[in-house]
């Protein structure tokens, strides 16, 4: 061969597998760029720091993207590159987690026993009234704890394990937290179907 | 047993099998179990059904898209490509190619005309683009898409206009005799505001102006312009393309590049914004 090294420089051949690793990108990791915003927006509470995060998040994944594993939960690996790049860079002072009394949210939720509820108000077309806004409203007004977990278990289908590495704590207390929150939250659509009258007052 | 791992039940999150057939039997046989149940699945379901996320928007998926296809000099294969490739390949042609098309790439250089005007690939603009922008800009004037913010046909008042919404270069608003104001608008990208002013003809043609201090287009940290039509510009060049009736023009005036795009005669256009 003839000095084949002297020109390859010049050669434009597009390197197949960065253009194979970018279709790959954009398959698997753009379409999770709103569940990313949706929860980074939870997580900073503006949505210039959302963009900023999930931009940070986006370009970091893309270069370690050649790490991450094929069959795996790429929308998890995402959100773990967020949660760190989060700490990382955002969270400037550590955050007073919410005070939350659990008693008493035990305490709340005992007084809707299935005697106290007619079943009727557990039909699910009940439910289907309510507005869209509602629900999120409800889930939103949810303490911090609890509504990370409703968000990452029903909305973005998080495993327990996923969501226990994501928030750092026991799988236990991921299980706790949504058997509460849930909890809370059906009381809260409870108020909303009886205020629209989907459910008699006298009933509640 | 713990109530909570009829949570665990609801998310399949249960994995032994003879706790989940105990579990299924305390929901059938229980009240307190079945409540429980239907509760935690009543809930999980409303909540996935009807809990709206809030969208990233598109100028961040934009720029997240445009940061991450550079970054990697993404170049969509060539059919070309594999010919070179497999031309340099072969021992026997590689060194003596390479030497003919280093000869030819020296003469095209030395015979090339400077002056010339630049081939843009408008396939390959990038949203971030002012030749790109300023096409698009155009035609949401054309259909009605972009009104301006300001109704003014008093130039003074128009880069008062600019400068109290934020623009934080000089900017140049000639009047002309065959076109007159119509108005104008500030956009913003990434927290800059960038300057845009609609004149109007006797017969309904538009002319849209869109100026930008040179700065932003070299640092091309927010909107960006091929290098190469940067370099005619530079040179006092205007550059002038046409097509299907309408003009599109970019002259730098000052320290500003600015783009026209028009429906109004090709010379008409050129005629006015070239000798300014």
């Amino acid at each position: 061969m003839f000095f084949p090294f002297i020109f390859n420089f010049g050669l434009v051949v597009p390197d197949e597998n960065q253009r194979q690793l970018y279709e790959d990108f954009e398959r698997e990791a753009v379409p999770h760029m709103d569940a990313l915003y949706n929860f980074a927006l939870k997580m900073t509470g503006d949505s210039d720091e959302a963009d900023d995060l999930v931009q940070e998040t986006y370009l970091k994944a893309f270069r370690f993207f050649d790490k991450f594993e094929k069959g795996t939960n790429c929308k998890a690996w995402l959100f773990r590159i967020m949660k760190n790049t989060y700490i990382n860079k955002y969270r400037k002072e550590t955050k007073e987690p919410d005070k939350v009394d659990y008693e008493d949210v035990e305490n709340f939720y005992e007084n809707v026993k299935p005697s106290s509820t007619d079943s009727a108000h557990l039909e699910k077309d009940i439910y289907d009234n309510l507005l869209d806004d509602e629900l999120s409203e409800a889930i939103n007004s949810l303490p911090d704890d609890f509504k990370t977990v409703v968000i990452l278990c029903d909305i973005e289908g998080f495993t327990y394990e996923e969501i226990a590495d994501f928030i750092d704590v026991p799988v236990g207390t991921v299980r706790s937290r949504l058997h509460r929150a849930r909890k809370m939250l059906f009381t809260k659509l409870q108020k909303y179907a009886s205020e629209r009258g989907y459910i008699s007052k006298d009933e509640k | 047993m713990n109530k909570e791992l009829i949570t665990a039940f609801v998310d399949n999150e249960i994995k032994d099998a003879s706790l989940k057939n105990e579990i299924k039997h305390l929901i059938d046989t229980d009240d307190e179990f079945r409540f429980e149940y239907q509760v935690q699945s009543l809930v999980k379901r409303i909540a996935k059904e009807k809990y709206k996320r809030t969208s990233a928007p598109e100028h961040l998926r934009i720029r997240i898209l445009n940061q991450i296809a550079p970054e990697q000099k993404i170049v969509k294969p060539q059919k070309e490509a594999s010919f070179w490739a497999g031309l340099f390949s072969k021992p026997a042609f590689s060194f003596a190619t390479a030497i003919i098309i280093v000869i030819s790439v020296i003469l095209i250089l030395f015979n090339r005309t400077p002056q010339q005007p630049p081939v843009i690939a408008e396939d390959k603009l990038t949203p971030d683009n002012m030749f790109y922008q300023a096409e698009n800009n155009f035609e949401a004037i054309i259909q009605g898409k972009l009104s301006p913010q300001l109704v003014a046909d008093n130039p003074d008042q128009i880069k008062s206009f600019f400068e109290s919404s934020g623009v934080k270069y000089s900017t140049l608003v000639p009047t002309f005799a065959e076109w007159s104001l119509l108005g104008a608008v500030v956009s913003e990208d990434k927290g800059e505001k960038f300057a845009h002013h609609v004149y109007t003809g006797k017969k309904g043609e538009i002319v849209y102006v869109f100026q930008v201090d040179e700065s932003y287009l070299k640092s091309h940290d927010i909107i960006s312009l091929d290098e190469s039509l940067l370099q005619y510009l530079e040179q006092g060049n205007c550059y002038v393309k046409t097509e299907n009736d309408k003009v599109l023009l970019f002259k730098k005036i000052g320290h500003n590049i600015c783009a026209v795009v028009s429906n109004a005669p090709t010379q008409e256009v050129q005629n006015n914004f070239c000798n300014i």
